[in-house]
């Protein structure tokens, strides 16, 4: 196949992924899904304590090792807003920014409509996919996105905050793995996720939650 | 325990134990004691004491030098957390238990020895069925009640069951064709003038005839040695480790995420531990729940400090300003000073309370090096001044910047830690509502890796079911968490020591992850003791225990041994102010719409006890 297929298939594939993993339907479903993330937090990160409150209806995320909180405000209309804090003893004042999506408000490409679906091409797109495909869309999607800030006075090089990532539970799945600083956690998780998405979409299977949050 | 490889790995200070524990966590803090050990092992013919202080690492040290070396001693007798209640029949139980296993499983015949028969009980008439007895597979109320029965049986006739032992070694001994090697763990909880270890001195006796390894406090190394079970036995005693030590100890149990830490503060922390390996990991613990409510760095040092000092001291029984003095003068003193007949109040209180930590080995004079534990130096001699306090403060201030205290001024947000630094003196605890006591818990409370202990002082009895309930709903936020609650009423009249026996041996269909203990005010002087020797019966379980904030005192100063796994806090009376009915409705709403099943699943469970506190707060607020 030519490289124009290679990205043509790669963009089904995206696609696919996002509705695998990161579109929970039902109010409950994405109170469900966030609570299965946060649930899985200290596991991954590795420390002791489970990094999570809930806060008048939003949910607050530490990750204190970095000092960085992260509020967020998730609604089903597509809207949602993280704000960040970094407290720090160098600085009088906490530094402070925010990731804000607003479909509702703004236009947004929607990709969904012509890469959802079901048609020929993608049905053949996707039952042609390799590893290497999954590999590079999940780099693309969590791992190391395209489109990435590097916040460097207050955190480290190595994480990368997508900044076009318009899925909000995209948005915290990908923080999940940014802020583990154990690259054999990351470099596990990278293995894991891999096979369960290639082994999920070949066998044309949904993935729940539970699974998705495994600790590698 | 789950261990975190590469990350955060927080705990009290149990004892590290199995591979992976050694791998991901353990220093060579004692190289020294480590070859002196293994010499000991592989060559020794008497009977060695391992003392040391309390958290100094003794029994991470036997398990890993045994770990190391590929052996299992031939018998192996924990006698501070086989039973709660630890009477004279108790530790004959545990030895018999141990010597029996050992017979049977190196095929010894025992048909010399009639004991099974002469007992009055069918259920233990062989040497197989008494061993199923004394040491159930199985832990059921049914085979906890038959094995006290059975002790009781022989409680009386120690000297005959001593003889028994000895017959039973001898007779494994020729089998073997080695000498007998075991190991006798936990008499470290019990103090040289207590009942128990006065009790325990012929078992001692008995076993010191053999190649025994006694793990002992530093204070059973001073024991007159003209009679008794020690006579015949060897020393090694474990000293207080370097502020490096405890700096590398610090960095390792933080993992890759030590360096979110300032060196400065490491080594500040290190200093603080003065040496002792689990007081090392406590100011850690602190100081990091203090982090976790974004308070400024120094000022979670301080934080740390003080509530290390209030979960160690707070009311415990201090030894006399004199002898502090003498320390702080000549950073030494001589072992005669630990023997002194009916020395209660000075040196031995202070060796066996951390008041007081041993350095290094003693000098061919008898003189050992100790130093004051740096964590209680300010409140000796505490001076009276209004403004002593903030000078006290200050000192703090200018040791975490590494300045002198010499003209320098409080910086404004240190000044509002006065209140808190007038708690130094250690006469009331760290006063804190739920929700701020429940922020601390949280690590505590949310897991089931984790098996972590607190203490929780009240005044208004009112309180303790809904801020119970409260700690339940937030237990089970993530996974599911059985949790049962008891009232454990001690005195005269009741026999707390075997309800807590009990309950520990109970045979639900659910095991329980979470104890509630609830003390009441009776509990007597004995009582406290006896169920402070039994500490390491806890290490495995998660614990809440609520007790009066009138008797916490009293309680306290006798558990030395039990306080250093357990955290200690006070809780206001202003559960209104800490809780809002908004949130907690809030928390309701949100939990029911996670609830898959109605039985046993963590949001269910969490929902009924946040139900529970909802209507107390509408009650008490509404009428």
């Amino acid at each position: 196949m030519d490289s124009m297929d290679v990205k043509k298939r790669r963009a089904y594939l995206c696609q696919k992924v996002i509705e695998l993993l990161f579109s929970p339907s039902t109010e409950k479903e994405q109170n469900q899904w966030v609570f299965g993330l946060v649930g899985s937090l200290a596991g991954f990160w590795r420390v002791p304590q489970n990094p999570f409150t809930r806060k008048h209806g939003k949910y607050e995320i530490t990750a204190d090792e970095l000092c960085i909180t992260c509020l967020c405000d998730i609604r089903d209309d597509g809207y949602y807003a993280i704000d960040f804090t970094h407290y720090t003893d160098d600085f009088p004042e906490p530094f402070r920014w925010s990731q804000h999506v607003d479909p509702v408000r703004y236009y947004r490409i929607p990709l969904g409509a012509f890469l959802g679906g079901q048609n020929a091409e993608k049905s053949k797109a996707l039952a042609t996919i390799t590893k290497e495909d999954v590999s590079a869309v999940l780099d693309t999607l969590i791992f190391h996105p395209c489109e990435h800030m590097h916040m460097e006075s207050c955190i480290p090089h190595t994480i990368r905050l997508g900044g076009g990532i318009s899925n909000p539970f995209q948005y915290l799945f990908h923080l999940r793995f940014q802020f583990c600083p154990i690259l054999t956690v990351q470099n596990n998780e990278k293995m894991r996720l891999v096979e369960l998405v290639y082994q999920a979409v070949k066998a044309k299977q949904s993935i729940d939650i539970k699974t998705l949050m495994e600790i590698p | 325990m789950k261990r975190n490889p590469q990350g955060i790995n927080l705990d009290e200070g149990v004892p590290l134990k199995g591979q992976q524990d050694f791998d991901i966590l353990h220093l060579d803090l004692f190289p020294k004691e480590t070859e002196e050990l293994n010499f000991w092992l592989n060559n020794g013919t008497v009977p060695l004491r391992l003392g040391g202080q309390i958290g100094t690492g003794k029994t991470t040290l036997i398990n890993k030098v045994l770990s190391d070396a590929g052996v299992t001693p031939d018998i192996t007798l924990h006698f501070d957390h086989e039973s709660i209640n630890p009477k004279q029949g108790e530790f004959y139980g545990i030895a018999l238990a141990g010597f029996i296993a050992a017979a049977l499983k190196f095929q010894v015949d025992l048909s010399e020895i009639s004991l099974p028969e002469e007992l009055n009980h069918a259920e233990c008439s062989t040497w197989e069925t008494l061993h199923t007895v004394l040491s159930p597979a199985k832990r059921t109320l049914a085979a906890h009640r038959l094995r006290r029965s059975v002790i009781a049986e022989f409680e009386q006739d120690t000297d005959y069951i001593n003889g028994v032992l000895t017959d039973i070694a001898k007779a494994i001994t020729v089998q073997k064709k080695k000498p007998l090697f075991i190991l006798a763990s936990g008499i470290d909880k019990f103090t040289t003038s207590g009942a128990a270890f006065i009790s325990i001195q012929n078992l001692l006796n008995t076993l010191a005839s053999f190649k025994t390894l006694f793990e002992v406090n530093a204070v059973h190394l001073f024991l007159k040695e003209v009679s008794g079970a020690f006579s015949r036995t060897e020393k090694l005693c474990l000293t207080a480790c370097t502020d490096e030590q405890m700096q590398a100890l610090i960095r390792k149990r933080m993992g890759v995420y030590s360096t979110s830490i300032h060196d400065n503060l490491i080594k500040h922390l290190a200093d603080h531990a003065s040496g002792n390996p689990r007081q090392a990991l406590r100011l850690l613990v602190h100081y990091l729940e203090a982090k976790k409510q974004r308070i400024a760095g120094d000022d979670c040092f301080a934080r740390a400090v003080l509530a290390t000092e209030l979960d160690y001291f707070l009311y415990a029984d201090k030894p006399s300003d004199g002898l502090i003095d003498v320390v702080k003068k000549d950073s030494s003193l001589l072992s005669n000073m630990f023997m002194l007949p009916g020395d209660k109040e000075t040196a031995l209180r202070a060796l066996y309370g951390n008041w007081i930590l041993i350095t290094d080995q003693p000098d061919k004079n008898g003189l050992w090096p100790v130093t004051v534990n740096r964590l209680i130096e300010t409140i000796f001699n505490k001076p009276q001044a209004p403004d002593e306090p903030e000078k006290i403060l200050l000192k703090h201030y200018a040791d975490i910047h590494d300045q002198s205290a010499q003209g320098l001024s409080l910086p404004t947000s240190w000044k509002s830690h006065q209140a808190t630094l007038d708690q130094l003196n250690l006469d009331h605890g760290l006063e804190l509502n739920l929700a701020e006591i429940l922020d601390v818990l949280a690590a505590a409370l949310l897991s089931k890796d984790r098996a972590d202990r607190v203490i929780i002082a009240y005044r208004d009895a009112e309180l303790v079911q809904p801020a119970r309930d409260y700690l339940f709903a937030k237990a089970n936020t993530f996974e599911y968490q059985a949790c049962k609650h008891l009232s454990l009423p001690g005195g005269s009249t009741e026999s707390p020591l075997e309800a807590l026996d009990d309950l520990l041996a109970e045979d639900t269909n659910t095991s329980i992850d979470i104890y509630s203990l609830d003390f009441g005010e009776q509990w007597t002087p004995k009582q406290l003791t006896a169920l402070d020797s039994q500490r390491d019966a806890f290490i495995f379980s998660q614990m809440i225990w609520w007790i009066p904030e009138k008797v916490l005192k009293s309680y306290l100063s006798h558990w030395t041994q039990l306080r250093q796994l357990f955290e200690i806090y006070i809780l206001d009376d202003e559960l209104l102010g800490s809780l809002s009915e908004e949130d907690i409705q809030a928390d309701i709403t949100f939990f029911s719409d996670l609830v898959e099943e109605v039985d046993e699943s963590a949001p269910g469970s969490m929902v009924n006890s946040l139900k529970a506190v909802l209507q107390y707060l509408k009650k008490v607020k509404h009428g």
